[in-house]
């Protein structure tokens, strides 16, 4: 990290799940992917902030359970900690398990270092009972002590003077002590019970909570994975539900743009000019601005479930089917958030600790059929199919990436599954606040726009150009660049049912799947609203569909791709993580092609 | 006896933990040890996962770890 050494500089440390990102978002505005769901802070993220009249930077760091673990999270915090200099250490901890979180404290206090201790959730706490005494808390730690609920917001305000009191008196940053790491866990661990003995007061008996009904219900032997798939089915046709009027009306602004003003404005511009706005720009990046009130929607909804709790039940629920293919329960919950975007699910996997089970899971995470993979298959599967059946062919593709990831498991656990032991923490059920669930809708809305905008009008101006150099052909016929590209690549799909001329799309599909569907508005020279009826009366049913099958697996996009060299920190692996999916593409479609061909004789 | 042979909404004092030290490390950080009461909370049939609840946290494990925590 570069940081002028002379800047003031706050680490948060705690275990996974104290809420810790959520606290980093209040102080600082920058919003961390936050889930309820153990160990989602996977880099170091920092931030400026200004306190009182310094600016400090703020660094989140990974959840850890122990100075002594041997966890990847732990490595990094303990290196950070060994090697950084600190102004203050914001210790962190969820209020409700004060009493196993405490060691960490005196573990870190060890250190030496400047601290402040923040029991978080502390309306949670109040709710079950506990009743901390903050005065004796401080009295016997000997740090300063205040509780806060970083997802209300209570206590924020406290906890910036404390911190603007803490480093307002030191001149620089200090180091912590090295030989802090060797202190034996036993005599913390003592220490420890007595400070919460002293301090904390907790209920009899425990009551029986909202969550243990609800689990009762959700966990159930036989009806957990039912109603699990009914949860699923409930959100995508909430979806579609919402997203689906929202995105007529951008399509209606996109269209009266064109026709009202640019194509009046471009009267009298040159053909090609005129053709690469129209054709180019405005149907190619407008087309793909019409899924955005799609994306948006899926986004709030998926951030629902991700901070609801829910998704550690899914692991529980699917554990023992995960088991038999080399990965366990926390694989399948990756695989539901590659939903919204591969990427984040991919960086995910540091959850888990053995190599071989991680490697696994980078391998079929990018079967999750992404958004971006999913606007086109909406797009597709409503110019191709009536109303009614467009919901279940999107389900189809649904059951083809989840089985696609779980044979290619199957096929490649020999070689890199894993029986490592899940050990992993079950968080309550929390309703997210409607703050938190639109922040979390924009920043990825806006994450997917950023990550994409580029890549989608680079490859949409491309693609344009493809198909009219040279500008005497007709667009996309056989003489223009993407004809004679198409023509060369008309072997290898033509078996698949694969229009020669649609390969393009595909060929930039590698890129970045945003790009898919501009490309084709592009390549057809059509916007939102001819283009399905175009595409419909050129393609029949099982050629689209066989499209549909190889755009969902074929090669992930090239962030993904990215990802996972970085985190495989192998090229050989990312290699076969591009090729794999491409054979298997390749072998999914011209099955179903072929067979449907033969069926329909 | 051990703790995959609890059955859910059932309690027990942990008596020893006979499993590997990193993993001995986490079921500690977890709540954990010796002397530490256990809850069974959810089992999914008989060789599925546990949710099992340690003081205020609840944690999953599979039967195969579970069978190296002693109980009484």
């Amino acid at each position: 990290m570069a940081v002028r050494p002379t800047r003031r500089r706050i680490a948060l440390v705690g275990m996974p799940n104290t809420g810790k990102s959520t606290l980093f978002g209040r102080l600082t505005g920058v919003r961390a992917k936050v889930a309820n769901w153990p160990g989602m802070t996977v880099d170091l993220l920092s931030a400026k902030v200004i306190l009182g009249e310094q600016a400090v930077e703020v660094v989140d760091l990974p959840g850890l359970y122990s100075l002594h673990g041997f966890g990847e999270d732990e490595r990094v915090v303990r290196h950070f900690l060994e090697q950084e200099s600190l102004s203050l250490l914001v210790v962190v901890l969820n209020a409700v398990q004060i009493e196993r979180q405490l060691p960490l404290v005196l573990q870190l206090k060890a250190l030496e270092l400047p601290m402040l201790v923040v029991l978080n959730m502390a309306d949670e706490a109040a709710h079950l009972g506990i009743r901390i005494n903050v005065d004796r808390l401080t009295e016997s730690l000997g740090v300063p002590v205040c509780q806060v609920s970083a997802k209300r917001g209570d206590g924020i305000g406290e906890l910036r003077r404390r911190m603007t009191a803490a480093i307002a008196g030191q001149d620089g940053r200090m180091s912590s002590r090295a030989d802090a790491l060797l202190i034996e866990d036993d005599r913390l661990e003592i220490e420890a019970e007595r400070i919460v003995s002293a301090g904390v007061d907790f209920p009899h008996s425990l009551p029986a909570t909202l969550t243990d009904r609800i689990d009762r219900v959700l966990l159930h032997r036989w009806l957990g994975l039912p109603l699990f798939v009914l949860l699923m089915y409930g959100l995508f046709q909430a979806v579609y539900g919402i997203g689906v009027p929202l995105q007529d009306g951008c399509k209606w602004l996109i269209g009266l743009l064109r026709e009202g003003w640019l194509a009046p404005a471009l009267e009298n511009a040159s053909p090609v000019l005129r053709s690469f706005v129209l054709e180019g720009l405005v149907d190619g990046v407008g087309t793909v601005l019409t899924f955005l009130p799609i994306i948006l929607v899926f986004f709030v909804l998926m951030a629902v479930v991700e901070d609801s709790g829910y998704l550690a039940r899914v692991a529980f629920l699917m554990d023992r089917w995960m088991a038999r293919l080399g990965l366990d329960g926390r694989a399948f919950v990756m695989q539901i958030m590659g939903m919204g975007c591969n990427v984040p699910a991919l960086m995910g996997t540091r959850v888990i600790r053995s190599r071989s089970q991680r490697l696994l899971s980078l391998l079929v995470i990018p079967f999750s059929l992404c958004s971006a993979r999913l606007q086109v298959i909406v797009f597709l599967s409503a110019a191709f199919f009536p109303p009614h059946q467009a919901p279940l062919v999107l389900l189809s593709l649904y059951a083809v990436s989840f089985l696609v990831a779980f044979a290619s498991a199957g096929v490649w656990k020999r070689r890199f599954g894993s029986d490592e032991p899940l050990l992993l923490e079950f968080p309550p059920y929390r309703l997210p606040t409607l703050r938190a669930l639109f922040q979390q809708g924009w920043h990825s809305t806006r994450h997917f726009l950023q990550g994409a905008s580029g890549f989608i009008l680079g490859g949409v101006l491309l693609i344009w150009l493809l198909t009219h150099v040279p500008f005497d052909q007709a667009p996309a016929s056989a003489g223009t660049l993407a004809g004679q590209l198409a023509a060369w690549l008309q072997p290898v799909f033509s078996p698949l049912g694969i229009d020669a001329i649609l390969s393009i799309a595909l060929l930039f599909g590698f890129v970045a799947k945003e790009i898919v569907l501009g490309g084709l508005a592009v390549i057809y020279g059509a916007g939102d609203d001819q283009l399905g009826e175009l595409l419909a009366s050129r393609l029949d049913w099982v050629q689209a569909y066989s499209f549909m099958l190889f755009i969902l697996i074929y090669t992930p996009c090239l962030s993904s791709v990215a990802t996972i060299r970085r985190e495989a920190k192998s090229l050989r692996f990312a290699t076969l993580a591009v090729i794999w999916p491409l054979v298997v593409a390749w072998g999914v479609s011209f099955g179903f092609y072929q067979t449907a061909r033969w069926l329909l004789g | 006896m051990t703790l995959d042979q609890l059955a859910p909404t059932q309690c027990a004092t942990v008596v020893d933990i006979e499993l590997p030290f990193e993993l001995r490390e986490r079921l500690a950080a977890l709540g954990v040890k010796a002397g530490r009461h256990l809850a069974v909370v959810h089992r999914l049939g008989h060789w599925g996962p546990m949710q099992v609840r340690a003081g205020h946290t609840d944690f999953i494990l599979r039967v195969r770890e579970a069978a190296g925590i002693r109980i009484k």
